[in-house]
């Protein structure tokens, strides 16, 4: 694996309550639907905390096919959530640990405390630069993250 | 084992230069789309069916065109004058797709596969590379096993031509669970339909953009016990001798890629007028335009010796002396031609100045699409540790072929007598206004040439006969 992908991390602030963004972030249903390139998505083999997607990224240099399985531990009682991500396609594979810290915010909002960290790599991903990576995970970050603030805007609604 | 004569006459051999020409014709103005829109060009594959190029190589009796090596090297040379990218299709088909096929398959394999391959119903791919096996295929991980009356293969395989395209790759799998001196190759007919096989275009290449170019996974995808390829444990040496074929193709695609470079080159230098006078007429643009006319003579006399050493180990399959000389010639060609096809694209991005820094002038296609030349079917690097070691065999041991040909003098001489060439090529404008050149100086050569029209390709080539 580059030695040089340090985890991605940032702070996002929400109008809605914390309540709210922590029922959204802990569905694994809506963190699978807010993956840009979303094709299709089931239920995992546990229905409550699973899911099975499959994915077609936009990159000229990953652009077929996708499985990911995303799987979300029960939140802690301070607001945290775990997600374990699975990426699979021809040739490669890669796991992602995802943990959101979810707290009260401005204005009755909330913020939102996050950190992934790619905790395997394997095949051809570990040929592509590890710049060109962070790049395409940081574009797809930004996409997830707007997609769940439309999601929990839209609920607050 | 099959003897292999393609039994072309005379009008056989005309007919098919007709019929390549007009493929290329009709494919130019797409492929040129295509390429600049990084797409891939489906209509390679179409009008190759609808001009009956899909089987140039396959003997008559299976549907195909009986083309000997020469002839074919020919055609795939004039093919490449078109688009590296459109060769490519045609060896991941024909030179390395139906080669093996003809050459290692039963009655009954070569009978399933081949008339549909030339009827454009079937087409082929050759799967060797995988992600970590690839200078080495002896690396591979993709495996076999028996299941009842099928064999299942698991792997993925990389970089493959045609791959995603195909509807059967000679995929090389490992026995399952196999380790140690045991474990050795073999080859299977794969046909692609089916869950258990997925493919994917890659599209983030260097060049190549309308060639399809894909990787593709095989899950316990199921194979018949009849489409082993070969004896079981043979697939090394199949896919060897089958990278011959494949590497001869490439070699003939430099050749047309020089080809292209230098017609452009030549177009271009009679057009473009820099200091008051067309730029072919300044001596260092024509030391552009000679080095290209040298790299093409040179590289189409390698790949004509490599094609001819070729047809003669197909004739005689069983002659080991013959295919080891067929080895080695085709590894000179390429590794020969495919620099100098580099080096020629190169030097013709230099005569369009500015302009050959952009896509659709028609010198870029050339660095691009020459770019994966020397890695094709085999890193630069192998072959010259390929050749060295041929010459060691050869009795000429410590000699690096790449010498070979490239003796100061020698090349000196040939480039002087080469700008005289071309100066004559460069007609002289209307008016002149500069003094009578003395006698004897190459001007004089330039102005009692200057009745010429436009550059004339064929006084050039050496294969005059065909086209």
């Amino acid at each position: 694996m580059p030695s040089s992908l340090e985890p991605f991390s940032g702070k996002e602030l929400l109008a809605a309550p914390p309540q709210r963004v922590l029922a959204v972030l802990s569905d694994p249903g809506a963190l699978a639907a807010a993956m840009p390139g979303l094709v299709s998505s089931e239920p995992g083999l546990d229905r409550s905390r699973a899911r099975r997607c499959v994915v077609r990224p936009a990159f000229s240099f990953l652009s077929g096919t996708i499985r990911i399985t995303v799987t979300v531990d029960q939140p802690s009682s301070e607001g945290g959530v775990t997600a374990h991500i699975g990426v699979q396609g021809i040739g490669l594979s890669m796991e992602i640990l995802s943990q959101m810290k979810v707290a009260a915010g401005p204005e009755q909002g909330s913020t939102v405390d996050w950190q992934a960290r790619v905790t395997g790599m394997r095949g051809l991903l570990s040929a592509v630069p590890s710049g060109l990576i962070r790049g395409a995970a940081e574009s797809v970050i930004r996409e997830g993250w707007a997609s769940l603030r439309k999601t929990i805007d839209a609920e607050r609604a | 084992m099959t003897r292999y004569d393609g039994g072309m006459t005379p009008e056989d051999r005309a007919k098919l230069v007709r019929d390549v020409e007009a493929y290329c014709a009709a494919l130019r103005p797409l492929e040129e789309l295509c390429y600049v829109e990084h797409k891939r060009n489906d209509a390679i594959v179409s009008l190759a069916k609808e001009h009956s190029l899909l089987g140039m190589l396959v003997p008559r009796e299976y549907g195909g065109r009986g083309a000997d090596a020469p002839t074919y090297a020919r055609a795939l040379a004039r093919i490449n004058r078109e688009g590296t990218g459109v060769r490519t299709f045609f060896s991941g088909h024909s030179s390395i797709g139906q080669y093996p096929i003809l050459r290692y398959g039963t009655g009954e394999q070569r009978k399933n596969y081949l008339p549909p391959s030339c009827r454009g119903e079937c087409t082929l791919a050759f799967g060797l590379t995988e992600p970590e096996a690839g200078s080495n295929p002896l690396e591979g991980v993709t495996s076999y096993r028996r299941d009842g009356d099928r064999w299942l293969l698991s792997g993925v395989k990389y970089l493959i031509s045609n791959g995603s395209i195909a509807s059967a790759v000679v995929v090389f799998a490992f026995p399952e669970g196999v380790t140690g001196k045991t474990r050795r190759m073999t080859a299977f007919i794969v046909e692609t339909k089916g869950d258990t096989f997925r493919a994917e275009a890659l599209h983030a290449k260097l060049g190549m953009f309308t060639a399809d170019t894909a990787m593709f996974e095989m899950d316990g995808h199921p194979v018949p016990l009849g489409n082993m390829l070969g004896p079981e444990g043979e697939g090394f040496r199949i896919a060897m001798h089958t990278l011959v074929s494949g590497r001869l193709s490439v070699a003939a695609g430099c050749v047309g890629a020089i080809e292209d470079c230098l017609a452009e080159v030549l177009a271009y230098s009679r057009e473009r007028r820099q200091h008051g006078k067309e730029i072919g007429k300044h001596q260092l643009v024509q030391e552009h335009i000679a080095s290209i006319e040298l790299a093409r003579a040179s590289s189409e006399a390698m790949v004509e010796r490599a094609a001819q050493a070729k047809q003669a180990s197909d004739e005689s399959p069983g002659d080991r002396a013959l295919l080891e000389e067929a080895d080695l010639r085709v590894a000179e060609a390429k590794l020969f031609a495919s620099n100098a096809a580099w080096e020629a694209a190169d030097r013709a991005v230099q005569v369009f100045g500015g302009r050959g820094w952009s896509e659709p002038l028609p010198a870029r296609a050339a660095p691009a699409g020459c770019q994966g030349l020397p890695h094709l079917r085999g890193n630069r690097r192998d072959h010259e540790a390929e050749d060295r070691g041929a010459a060691s065999w050869k009795g000429v041991r410590g000699v690096p072929l790449s010498v070979v040909g490239t003796e100061c003098g020698i090349l000196a001489r040939g480039i002087k007598k080469l700008q005289l060439c071309v100066t004559s090529l460069c007609p002289a404008p209307p008016y002149r206004t500069d003094p009578a050149p003395p006698e004897g100086s190459t001007h004089a050569a330039s102005q009692r040439a200057h009745t010429r029209s436009q550059p004339d390709l064929r006084r050039f080539r050496s294969w005059g006969s065909l086209w």
